[in-house]
């Protein structure tokens, strides 16, 4: 008995001791991603590189994990033993975290870079008049469209208005084209719609407010944004067995000419084929209210630190690395990704990049998408309500009324 | 005697390790999903309390771990309060009418396999080969089978839509959109199932069939019956050991039916063609609500125990 604890002090006060010499001889920093597909861990380790060449003193430690497992698990070592910084999303989903008061504020290191960054992306990293997150990439969202088809069916320029939407949606039926593709075998794609009409007619603020739970769905001013969309589906601008085709098939409907025009991320441009190559273009989400000052729906991957990191000054310095557009424009490009510090350079080459880029620089205010902003029951709730609204759009009252019981279940107020 | 004791003794000597295994992961979470119905977990949080009893762990500990898991300190809940959710989750009571649609239709299979079994217990020389042809899908794993049925079904680009228009059944601007209807879904999906299923059945009947006692069936024909009569009255009742297997492999084929519909319609459009398996993973590890799918996973057990339990009662009931 007496010999296995003095074995056990022995290894202890080894231990202590080799970590005590470790600290003080380079200083640890261990960071914990949830970026584990194979080109966003090239890039990661590229930018990984130039960090560690500059900061050879820091022992750098790099846990990957893969993204679904990376979700649960977080919530497990995040309160207990935190790493030093740790890749997560921006917007409510992070709001949770600084509720919990579990994520360092990190003002200083956001003072000298913050000219750099447009006011849609601090919006999203500010709780309570603190920034606690550094965004690290974004993408964003809008419509794909062939411009080929507008043509032939008199639509000379992108649509800008709702007006202008509305008729060019008109002249696409007209010429015997769905004009809308989209597809909900998946419910995701559907909230797109939901986001950016709200964002349009109602702003930022009260669409922020209402996901995170602040708010009604059975207000009037929801039911506004939802008469839009209900007047597109009863005008057959949508295919009608949407339901039973996933996101790529619905673009396949795009790349076929049998539509027009897609609501999706820019992950879709990569997708496009070859012979395409010229012919599809981007318009932004077009304006309703001419009033409401214009937001995007832009998923923004965000680093931070947690309360209780062990090296806050090295985590500081990998974020303020991590914020020069250098390293961001080194990690997005080889992700076909934009840098959220507006500095940073995307490929000139890349007209969906560059029309991107600009209007989430532009942009008042970002969300991060339904189901990264809504509480997941809520989401999955919503979501399969758009899907049964967009078969029934007369079911809209039934189905907001749903969301907003279950709103009230999670939220409980 | 003695010896007889002996043998009673290694009997349970040898069935020992697999009655430790079969206690830990069936019987023991049996109950222990039971518990947890019982519970608003969320997978997460460290401690584990009935709903009713959780006012307990939030007057003494008001650590991290209990603040993660949204504890909230309002006036204590039914432990029951999962089930009487349930009770009016419309989803819930979609899900449980498609399981019993799936239970009366899946089971159409059996006689489609019944039949093939028929058909196929010649011997002719091709009938192997044809018999190989229609247990094939038996061996395809479900995700296979669902995604072949996927594109065969789907609206834009599939091979019934195609053939359908060639043959002029559906117009040019027609769609046959099985998959999207918020009515016919679950039917796309049983038809897509019981293609492997029909397989299995056959293969099972044949089996049955081959262990007929050949006097007897000649010892019919010699007295002149007619062919139905030696099916019904002879060949069906020889074949019973083999339709009580079949009867209750399906039974539990479609109420656990989970892979497919996950597959080709994911419980869509809007849940319309949900399953209670289904729904259940979908609360637990999409919606983090482990009480909730634990007290959707009770109910799909009770039903499954409910009708397998009756159907077994009744047959032994009939053999005495």
């Amino acid at each position: 008995m007496m010999q296995r604890s003095l074995v056990a002090l022995a290894s202890s006060a080894a231990f202590l001791f080799l970590s005590v010499g470790q600290a003080l001889a380079a200083g640890n920093l261990v960071i914990n991603s949830m970026h584990s597909d194979p080109s966003a861990k090239k890039a990661f380790d590229a930018v990984l590189e130039k960090f560690k060449a500059e900061n050879k003193d820091i022992n750098v430690t790099v846990n990957v994990i893969d993204h679904e497992s990376y979700k649960i698990q977080i919530r497990t070592w995040l309160p207990n033993n935190p790493p030093d910084v740790a890749t997560w999303f921006a917007g409510n989903r992070a709001k949770f975290f600084v509720d919990k008061k579990l994520v360092e504020p990190i003002d200083d290191v956001w003072k000298p870079v913050e000219a750099d960054f447009g006011e849609g992306a601090k919006k999203a990293v500010t709780f309570g008049g603190k920034k606690y997150l550094m965004p690290a990439t974004y993408y964003h969202w809008g419509f794909y469209y062939r411009k080929d088809l507008f043509e032939k069916a008199g639509v000379s320029k992108a649509p800008a208005t709702w007006t202008e939407f509305t008729d060019a949606v008109k002249k696409l039926k007209a010429s015997g084209v769905t004009p809308i593709t989209i597809g909900t075998k998946q419910a995701w794609p559907s909230a797109a719609w939901f986001d950016f009409l709200d964002l349009r007619v109602n702003g930022y603020d009260f669409h922020m407010a209402l996901l995170a739970g602040n708010g009604n769905y059975t207000d009037p001013k929801v039911k506004k944004a939802m008469g839009l969309w209900a007047d597109l589906v009863k005008d057959g601008a949508f295919p009608k067995n949407a339901a039973a085709m996933t996101w790529q098939e619905a673009a396949a409907l795009l790349w076929q000419g049998k539509a027009a025009m897609y609501l999706m991320g820019n992950f879709v441009s990569t997708e496009i084929p070859k012979e395409l190559a010229g012919k599809v273009d981007f318009f932004p989400f077009p304006e309703v209210d001419p009033n409401v000052p214009v937001s995007q729906v832009a998923p923004t991957d965000v680093y931070f630190i947690p309360a209780k990191a062990k090296n806050k000054a090295n985590a500081k310095k990998f974020l303020s690395f991590m914020a020069r557009p250098e390293s961001q424009q080194l990690y997005n490009e080889m992700n076909a990704l934009l840098s959220p510090n507006t500095k940073a350079k995307s490929d000139p080459n890349n007209l969906f990049l560059q029309k991107g880029s600009a209007i989430l620089g532009e942009a008042k205010g970002l969300s991060q998408f339904f189901d990264r902003d809504a509480e997941p029951e809520v989401a999955k709730v919503g979501m399969d309500g758009f899907v049964e609204f967009m078969a029934y759009p007369d079911r809209l009252d039934s189905v907001l009324a749903k969301m907003e019981a279950t709103r009230k279940r999670v939220h409980k107020k | 005697m003695p010896q007889r004791h002996e043998q009673r003794k290694a009997a349970w000597l040898f069935l020992f390790p697999s009655l430790v295994l079969y206690a830990l992961y069936v019987v023991l979470p049996i109950f222990f999903t039971l518990y947890l119905s019982t519970t608003t977990w969320d997978g997460f949080s460290a401690r584990v309390l009935p709903a009713c009893l959780e006012f307990l762990a939030n007057s003494e500990e008001l650590g991290t771990g209990a603040s993660l898991s949204g504890g909230s300190t309002e006036a204590p809940v039914s432990c029951f309060a999962n089930y009487a959710e349930l009770w009016n989750d419309d989803v819930f009571w979609v899900a449980l009418r498609n399981n019993l649609l799936w239970l009366v239709f899946f089971s159409l299979s059996a006689f489609v396999g019944l039949a093939l079994a028929l058909f196929f217990h010649v011997k002719a020389r091709a009938a192997s080969f044809y018999k190989s042809m229609f247990f094939m899908p038996m061996v395809f794993s479900l995700v296979v089978v669902g995604t072949i049925w996927g594109w065969f079904l789907q609206p834009e680009f599939g091979l019934l839509e195609f053939l359908l228009k060639k043959m002029h059944i559906l117009g040019e601007d027609e769609q046959f959109g099985l998959l999207a209807s918020f009515h016919w879904a679950t039917a796309g999906l049983i038809v897509a199932a019981a293609w492997p299923h029909a397989a299995y059945c056959m293969v099972l009947y044949l089996a049955g069939l081959s262990n007929l006692q050949r006097n007897v069936l000649e010892a019919a024909l010699i007295d002149g019956v007619s062919r139905w009569q030696l099916l019904w009255h002879i060949v069906l009742p020889m074949l019973r050991p083999a339709t009580i297997v079949v009867t209750i492999v399906t039974m539990i084929g479609a109420l656990r039916s989970f892979d497919l519909v996950a597959i080709m319609t994911g419980g869509g459009p809007a849940n319309s063609s949900n399953v209670l398996a289904l729904y259940m993973y979908q609360q637990t590890f999409e919606n983090n609500r482990y009480g909730y799918g634990a007290a959707i996973a009770t109910v799909l057990f009770a039903v499954s125990l409910l009708l397998i339990v009756a159907y077994l009662r009744q047959t032994s009931r009939d053999q005495n």
